[in-house]
């Protein structure tokens, strides 16, 4: 920072200690809790729904109002309804569903609830018809899950990021990190699935898992983005990290 | 059992959360998705430099933009960057905050919780230094008046540039400079004020 001359705070710091307080300040390392920013976006998003459904409420009283008082109009105006027609008439805003059941008695389609079991490769194929199948395979042909660009880059961005201290400790331990690997190889949106124990090695499987690269996950021949699971494993010896297709941890979403 | 597929593949925008794995899918306006990714973190980093612990900070954060989503609505692009527009929330929030401490005599002036600030540091003992110095540094900065405590945190907490900071605070780049410098000034007497209070 350019140093100005101060007129207030007592008496005026030299330049090199101003710079150093500069710097002090600018080496504060404020990093956020891992997965804060996936808590925080996922409270948004169901406030947002909250907010979106309160917009689109069933029509309120005077709606209704509005409703019965036409059907009132048109009974009392053409007066050839019977008591029992008007009062239809008059109830019309306030039937339930049922009463809209077609006479054919077939069912109305009944909404996906979207409730798919979390399977490995669960994939964002189209779904077939009909419940959800208990587990689906990634057709080879048509999709492919992410792979490593390059393993044994992998394996030295996992071995800088051990820290050293737990290193020499013989201290180890596997991190699961659940990513969005998108469309470019890039993981995103990262978040501690299973936690060493240990805060430092989770932060280390982070900051590692941030600087892998994948080749991208393809459905028909497109890149896609998917789910994955990182295992990262620390090993004091040896450093791993575990992203094979075959992985009983990758997923991938049915709805994109 | 392999899939049969005829469907063209969709959109893979990533699903903002991981229910979404599983299926039903609600997501954000995409002008506040857009903007939470950018400014998250300096809203973050502001709200932290402030406030006495992590806990804190991501609760007002979080009410920084839940206010926000809540009265999107009602955000004019043309008087305020998106930027700015959060961060002013996220002023009022820390404001509001700090003056409910203040009601009830409870300002937080100690900050002995702060290994999350320290995180970078590349051996036990070299946190350790670091955690003391950074403790220091935002014990002094505490008490420092309300105007320099946020010129501060603009700058050093959600890393703005001046003439950032200047849009933010409805002044000129040239002012920002000054405000920093002396802000700075206050800060290393304060901080030596306290070192001569511990060594006394």
């Amino acid at each position: 920072m350019t140093p100005l001359p101060g007129r207030q705070g007592g008496s005026r710091p030299e330049p090199a200690e101003m710079e150093a307080l500069d710097k002090a300040l600018r080496e504060i390392a404020i990093d956020e809790r891992c997965s804060f920013g996936a808590e925080l976006r996922s409270e948004l998003v169901k406030e947002y729904d909250r907010l979106r459904s309160g917009a689109s409420r069933p029509p309120s009283t005077p709606g209704l109002l509005q409703w019965g008082w036409a059907a009132a109009i048109v009974v009392v105006a053409g007066g050839f309804l019977s008591f029992s027609q008007a009062r239809s008439a008059l109830m019309w805003p306030f039937r339930t569903d049922a009463a809209e059941v077609p006479e054919s008695g077939e069912p109305a389609p009944s909404r996906r609830d979207g409730s798919h079991p979390e399977t490995i490769g669960t994939a964002g194929l189209a779904a077939p018809a009909g419940p959800a199948p208990e587990s689906v395979e990634v057709d080879s042909v048509s999709a492919s899950l992410p792979v490593l660009a390059d393993r044994d880059a992998a394996r030295r961005i996992v071995a800088n990021e051990y820290p050293p201290l737990l290193q020499e400790r013989g201290v180890g331990g596997t991190v699961g990190i659940l990513a969005w690997v998108t469309p470019a190889g890039a993981p995103e949106l990262l978040q501690i699935d299973s936690s060493s124990g240990l805060a430092e090695l989770d932060r280390a499987a982070v900051r590692a898992a941030q600087a892998l690269r994948f080749q991208p996950a393809t459905r028909l021949g497109v890149a896609v983005g998917t789910w994955v699971i990182l295992p990262i494993r620390f090993l004091p010896n040896a450093t791993e990290v575990l992203v094979e297709p075959e992985s009983e941890a990758l997923r991938i979403p049915l709805s994109n | 059992m392999k899939t049969e597929t005829t469907s063209k593949p969709q959109a893979t925008e990533a699903p903002s959360r991981r229910e979404d794995v599983r299926g039903s899918r609600s997501d954000l306006p995409q002008d506040f998705d857009a903007w939470f990714r950018e400014h998250r973190e300096p809203v973050y980093r502001y709200v932290r430099f402030r406030v006495a612990t992590r806990e804190l900070a991501e609760d007002i954060t979080s009410d920084v933009f839940l206010k926000a989503l809540r009265a999107l609505d009602g955000y004019d692009r043309r008087r305020a960057a998106p930027r700015t527009w959060l961060l002013r929330i996220a002023r009022n929030a820390v404001t509001d905050h700090l003056r409910a401490l203040r009601r009830r005599r409870s300002l937080q002036v100690s900050l002995d919780r702060t290994p999350d600030l320290v995180s970078q540091a590349p051996s036990q003992e070299e946190r350790i230094l670091r955690q003391e110095q950074v403790n220091r540094l935002l014990n002094a900065a505490a008490t420092l008046r309300e105007a320099d405590q946020e010129v501060l945190s603009l700058r050093y907490g959600a890393g703005l540039g001046n003439a950032e900071i200047a849009d933010a605070m409805g002044t000129s780049s040239n002012a920002v400079a000054v405000r920093i410098h002396r802000a700075l000034a206050r800060l290393k007497a304060a901080v030596e004020a306290g070192n001569q209070r511990e060594e006394g």
